[in-house]
């Protein structure tokens, strides 16, 4: 049996996931990124690696999320592409008619729309903290509410208190002071719910033309309390797929299958011995022309494994281009 | 003199050779960068455009270097845009900073005061003979016109070529010798030199090419500094761009054709605009409607490019999900100021060629089978 | 409700909806008149609610101002109410050589794209660059476009006259309930400060958060551009290196400076929406200018759906503390 494997490095979690040639999820590893997109990178391996057998075979590798850049030439991906992608492949491998995705992540949050499989619509919010999972564990963290029961304990109150959502810092001091005239936590996690549910669809998900069958995935999907909001929001069924937190990587890896099986080829794949390897990475300033790009390089266990950041290929290629030629330029 | 003037994508090739061949000393504005960003920004009003801002930094960047320059020439307007105000802006901030003593030559459309718009261009002339003036505009616009047919060869060959940031260093080339020729023999020579290096550095269209219209905004349509360089991102993404607007185009319609009140190329973008935006709005905010409708069919989709708070762009993007619906064509709006991070723009830029892409794939199915 | 109003003979008059905001806040008179002439039946959206702006938070896109989002909730609220057209003015200019805002200049075409199922939208333009004839025809067919006749659109235009006469004097009968209310116990006023905004923003108190009350509040008088002759401001307007081609915008840059310059001005308040263009750059001028006349205190404020009314407060209460401290 062949295997894909796909890997989504967001800024708050590092997803990988081992995919079977026939598309089922043979193993799932959900980390925290804590700043170190490859340490999390090699900590996925070595749990993949652990559970399975050693003659696993790897038939192509794909990345994805903000840091699929390095992550991607640090395993050897064979694709790397944008989130918007990934997620939407994802969705349609569970439900192939969908037309809406809803994505809440830790730090950003997403909206896809597509029509026959395509995706023709997108919008991503990146810059507030209002729609999203880091703001959810804060608050759950104020109120003294385990992150897991958060959301149910919306379902136990039909009272929602109303609280402003258009930004995290308003919202977190409306909570406060509601807190303080004597309303009951579950009324005030739904208003919580409701308030984010409302705050995203007015953001991300301005004009955009949301039909079912909609599909909710992301971190913030396990939450019941925001699963029930969407669904009345929005006024009908919400699907949340079984693996929710982890579908920018299985969109990843189908991503992968994808093209190895359009153009067959070798993975370029590392290996698993990659979670044991010492890296270390650099970085220099191409005075070649204007543009001045700032190259990044990464090495493992001591050797020149890749370089990228620029804008022209220059520095693509680890294996002609020696260190020395960097000053002399061997432009024309 | 020692004169300078805002950096606007290629205009400063035809620009310089102008005001060189009457006499005066030129100082090219160096490169937008990040550096340039956020020196404007520092000292431009807060909600300022985003190409008054990369101005007033661009100036700065010339005075740190050049502080004996002592005339700017720039372009002006009569509104409703905020860009034929800019030079008032910048002067004040500009006099408060210590460069009190710039003259300001400012080319204010005809329209508005045609004896104003001669006074402007006999302060430039010292000297010189209507002869020499005349071939002096000759050269500078054959030069323009020869860049704006190389860029539009790079929009397109980039998709193709064989190695990346090919096609960037033979136009980066060009503009250094353009820059460089006195006549008009070189100029065309240069030209027809470089459209032959572009064309060698591409493979075969694969029919796989998606095309993607740019329209918006004048200044972070034509200053790859201000847009984040997303033209290059674009053909590195396997995507041949049609801009809507060039430098030519620009130049023609607010500077030399104004008086005649006659529109290079609006009226069609006019008229294809109405059923959605049936009025100017100052800038281009009407034509980035319009050009939209005109190239639905001809373009896989479109990227709709505007600083943040423009006045026109933002009632362009107000009416543009209409246009979008009725002709079927996707439309990404992005948004560009200091604060806009390149991460997120490529993101969605590569998102979006996806989405052309496979729809196109699909489409070429449908009408196969 | 029925959709079908009779007049006085019986015959059925269209009603028309007209929006509580922007343009209402420069020529409403105007656009009353004009109605009334054509004897249509008309429905003015009420005084901007919070319901009213969260709705036009939902519909225009998010980089547009303040008042332009409350335009898009009044909309809104017309569609709920049966009515057979709006009337959406297409304002492109008041005075020769300058215009208002780009955006007044495309309003119908926005509220046509966002507001779902609008009833047909009518757009006459006012544009003083046009030349009378022109104009009058812009309204004749606006009237015609609702079904009204020549004759009575001719009678309509005749009794509304000019939309450039005195506009800024129509609107400020409607700031003035706002201003009046500070100072109806008669007590004199501690301050006097000038008040500088677009009057769309200072006669909305949801879009302005209860500005003008909270002054009052205070103890302090609000002055308004309104208060000052045209001529005046029209001098300082000349005094400029160049023309100013917004004409509003203009005119809150010459009155900052007159009122730098009055004694019995305690401070200078400017209130504008963020993202406003013109404001923007000559907000910018006229504090330069104010600081550069001598030592009148200015203040800038900038409202938009995120600033919270505590904040706003709690600048005004400083600035005002602060003033109040200087004065003694």
């Amino acid at each position: 049996m062949e295997y894909y494997l796909g890997i989504d490095v967001g800024s708050v979690s590092t997803n990988l996931v081992l995919m079977s040639e026939d598309e089922e999820v043979r193993q799932d590893v959900y980390l925290r990124t804590a700043g170190q997109p490859l340490r999390a990178v090699q900590q996925g391996l070595l749990e993949i690696a652990q559970q399975q057998d050693d003659d696993l075979q790897i038939s192509g590798v794909g990345t994805t999320g903000s840091g699929r850049e390095i992550a991607g030439v640090f395993v050897g991906a064979d694709v790397i592409k944008n989130e918007i992608t990934a997620h939407a492949i994802g969705a349609i491998k569970l439900i192939p008619d969908v037309r809406t995705v809803l994505e809440i992540g830790g730090q950003d949050s997403k909206i896809i729309i597509l029509n026959d499989g395509v995706v023709v619509d997108f919008a991503m919010n990146t810059v507030c903290a209002a729609g999203t999972g880091s703001f959810l564990d804060r608050q759950a963290s104020r109120l003294g509410v385990d992150i897991e029961d958060f959301g149910r304990l919306a379902l136990q109150t039909d009272n929602s208190v109303r609280i402003a959502g258009r930004c995290a810092v308003f919202a977190e001091s409306d909570m406060i002071h509601k807190q303080q005239i004597g309303h009951s936590n579950p009324a005030i996690v739904k208003g919580c719910c409701d308030a984010l549910v409302r705050n995203y669809l007015n953001n991300v998900g301005k004009g955009k033309d949301i039909r079912p069958p909609i599909v909710f995935q992301g971190g913030v999907a396990c939450n019941e309390g925001m699963i029930a909001a969407f669904e009345e929001e929005l006024g009908c069924e919400v699907f949340v797929p079984e693996y929710n937190k982890v579908m920018g990587a299985i969109g990843s890896a189908l991503l992968a299958k994808e093209d190895m099986q359009h153009e067959p080829r070798p993975t370029s794949f590392r290996g698993f011995g990659l979670h044991s390897m010492d890296y270390n990475t650099d970085n220099f300033e191409c005075e070649d022309c204007p543009n001045r790009c700032e190259i990044l390089e990464i090495y493992i266990d001591g050797d020149l494994a890749a370089r990228w950041g620029g804008r022209c290929d220059r520095w693509d290629r680890t294996d002609t281009v020696s260190v020395e030629e960097k000053a002399v330029g061997a432009d024309n | 003199m020692k004169i300078t003037f805002p950096r606007l994508g290629t205009v400063h090739v035809g620009l310089k050779s102008v005001l060189e061949d009457l006499g005066h000393e030129v100082v090219v504005p160096p490169r937008i960068t990040e550096e340039t960003v956020n020196l404007g920004a520092k000292h431009a009003p807060e909600t300022a455009c985003f190409p008054l801002k990369i101005n007033l930094g661009s100036f700065l960047e010339v005075f740190r270097e050049h502080p004996d320059v002592d005339m700017i020439v720039m372009a002006g307007g009569v509104g409703p845009c905020r860009f034929g105000y800019y030079f008032r802006t910048e002067q004040d901030i500009l006099t408060d900073l210590g460069y009190g003593h710039v003259n300001w030559v400012v080319m204010e459309p005809p329209r508005g005061n045609l004896r104003q718009s001669l006074d402007s261009l006999g302060a430039l002339n010292d000297g010189c003979s209507t002869w020499q003036v005349a071939a002096a505009l000759r050269l500078g616009w054959r030069k323009l016109v020869a860049m704006d047919d190389i860029l539009k060869t790079v929009h397109r060959v980039r998709a193709h070529e064989t190695q990346r940031g090919a096609a960037s260093r033979i136009f980066r080339a060009a503009v250094t010798q353009m820059e460089n020729a006195d006549s008009l023999q070189e100029v065309d020579q240069i030209a027809r030199q470089t459209l032959r290096r572009l064309q060698n550095i591409c493979r075969e269209d694969d029919g796989d090419t998606v095309r993607v219209a740019i329209v918006g905004e004048i200044y972070v349509s034509m200053e790859p500094g201000a847009n984040l360089h997303i033209e290059e991102a674009l053909g590195y993404l396997g995507a041949e761009i049609h801009r809507t607007i060039m430098v030519t185009d620009w130049a023609k319609e607010n500077i030399l054709l104004d008086f005649l009140r006659w529109d290079s190329r609006g009226k069609d973008h006019k008229e294809a605009a109405k059923p959605y935006l049936n009025h100017f709005v100052g800038g281009e905010g009407q034509a980035s409607v319009g050009s939209t409708v005109l190239l639905a069919d001809a373009v896989d989709g479109v990227v709709h490019l505007m600083p943040f708070t423009c006045m026109p762009e933002i009632v362009a993007q107000s009416v543009m999900p209409q246009v979008s619906k009725d002709y079927d064509v996707p439309v990404l709006t992005l948004v560009f100021d200091e604060h806009t991070g390149r991460a997120g723009v490529l993101t969605r830029l590569e998102a979006f060629v996806d989405l052309l892409r496979r729809r196109r794939r699909k489409k070429g199915q449908r009408s196969i089978g | 409700m029925s959709a079908v109003s009779r007049n006085a003979d019986g015959v059925s008059v269209p009603r028309v909806g007209f929006c509580r905001a922007l343009l209402y806040h420069i020529q409403w008179d105007f656009w009353k008149e004009y109605l009334d002439g054509l004897g249509a039946e008309i429905v003015l959206s009420p005084p901007t609610s919070k319901e009213m702006l969260s709705d036009g938070l939902k519909l225009a896109v998010d980089d547009t101002c303040l008042p332009v989002k409350a335009f898009y909730g009044h909309a809104q609220w017309l569609t709920t109410e049966a009515v057979d057209f709006m009337l959406v003015p297409r304002l492109v200019s008041l005075e020769k050589h300058t215009y208002i805002c780009p955006k007044f200049m495309g309003l119908p075409d926005m509220i046509r794209t966002a507001v779902a199922g609008p009833p047909p939208v009518i757009d006459p333009k006012i544009d003083i660059r046009q030349s009378a004839l022109r104009q009058r025809a812009s309204l004749m067919n606006a009237a015609s476009d609702m079904g009204f006749s020549p004759r009575s659109a001719r009678e309509a235009i005749q009794q509304a006259g000019s939309p450039y006469r005195r506009k800024m004097r129509t609107m400020s009968s409607r700031v003035k309930p706002a201003l009046k209310c500070g100072h109806s116990s008669s007590k004199q006023s501690a301050m006097k400060m000038a008040v500088l905004g677009h009057p769309y923003l200072l006669a909305d108190d949801v879009t302005s958060a209860g500005l003008m009350w909270a002054l009052a509040d205070m103890d302090v008088k609000p002055v308004t551009l309104e208060s000052v002759d045209d001529e005046i401001l029209q001098e300082y307007l000349q005094d400029l290196p160049k023309k100013v081609f917004w004409s509003e915008g203009g005119r809150l840059l010459a009155a900052a400076r007159h009122f730098s310059r009055r004694d019995d001005i305690d401070g200078i308040i400017q209130v504008n929406a963020f993202g406003c263009g013109s404001d923007s750059l000559l907000g910018e001028e006229a504090q330069r200018r104010v600081r550069q006349e001598g030592s009148c205190p200015i203040l800038s404020v900038s409202l938009d759906e995120h600033s919270g009314e505590a904040g706003l407060l709690t600048r005004l209460e400083a600035f005002c503390d602060m003033v109040k401290r200087k004065k003694q």
